[in-house]
């Protein structure tokens, strides 16, 4: 999905988006962002859909370890969503939860709740962009002693931005788990965070 | 309401990818689609990124005022859910 996308660029890119705000204090109409956004979910299922086949490929063993796997993804963000919000009392708490549910997909975070408010925005993009630098620091030191397990702390980047590192450092099995990890993960993410920013809670 | 548009894109996303490479039947033919609903994706986040930079630079202001506080929040928010991810996932992996 987000493949080949260098650090730096996106850095750049955020950067100049920030720099033409402040100085040309142009505005973009909610619709246009809205609109960009439903066509790159269009996309990530369209990709996901070319890829199902890989996914039906996998041993009944390998589909068991999957699915812990993104579970445990899944509530171990969650989880340390709700610690981020009785630690420091905010974002509230469905904010910290959908932020936390970004499990690094820093554009669709960032832009759906920037749809909300651009501060939560700002916490949802920079917030998931470091998940994804963590990933890059600490995969490697922890691929050999936790093995699999090292997969869930890249989140939804694991399919594409993070997925030479996991490779490299953990092997060809653990980068097939993490493409397929990623991917599902990035297909759960667009039904969890609007759910999660839905629910009638402070 | 903007919950269920994000659904049905998704679904009609994955039902059209499914279909398409069902069609496509030859593997070149797909990975030469992929190659390019993957450039496409790529541009999407490219304009994404540069959008949300463009709103954020309407609360950078009060994000400065905030600092510290702000500081924390991120760096707490981006660790914690990582962190703890990779606990649950080592305790339900070893059982």
């Amino acid at each position: 999905m987000l493949s080949k996308l260098g650090s730096s660029r996106i850095t750049l890119l955020f950067a100049a988006g920030l720099l033409t705000g402040l100085v040309t204090n142009l505005r973009v109409r909610d619709e246009f962002l809205w609109l960009t956004l439903l066509c790159l979910i269009f996309a990530v299922g369209v990709s996901t859909g070319l890829e199902a086949s890989k996914i039906k490929s996998m041993s009944r063993d390998k589909v068991s370890l999957q699915l812990k796997l993104i579970l445990a993804t899944v509530a171990g963000s969650l989880v340390g969503g709700v610690v981020t919000y009785f630690m420091l009392g905010e974002p509230p708490l469905k904010y910290s939860l959908a932020i936390s549910a970004g499990m690094g997909w820093y554009s669709f975070t960032g832009t759906y709740l920037a749809s909300i408010d651009p501060y939560l925005g700002f916490l949802g993009y920079v917030s998931n962009v470091l998940r994804e630098v963590y990933t890059y620091i600490a995969y490697p030191l922890l691929a050999k002693k936790l093995r699999y397990s090292s997969i869930s702390l890249g989140g939804a980047t694991t399919m594409d931005t993070t997925l030479p590192v996991i490779a490299s450092t953990g092997g060809a099995e653990a980068g097939i788990l993490a493409f397929i990890h990623g991917t599902l993960l990035t297909f759960l993410i667009p039904i969890i965070i609007p759910a999660l920013t839905s629910i009638p809670l402070r | 309401m903007i919950s269920s548009e994000v659904v049905i894109a998704l679904i009609v996303g994955v039902l059209t990818g499914v279909l398409l490479s069902k069609t496509l039947g030859n593997r070149g033919r797909t990975e030469l689609l992929t190659n390019v609903v993957s450039k496409s994706t790529l541009f999407l986040t490219y304009v994404l990124v540069f959008v949300t930079g463009l709103r954020i630079s309407q609360i950078l202001p009060e994000a400065l005022i905030r600092g510290q506080q702000t500081v924390l929040v991120i760096v707490t928010l981006s660790a914690m859910p990582a962190v703890l991810s990779l606990a649950v996932s080592y305790l339900m992996l070893r059982s």
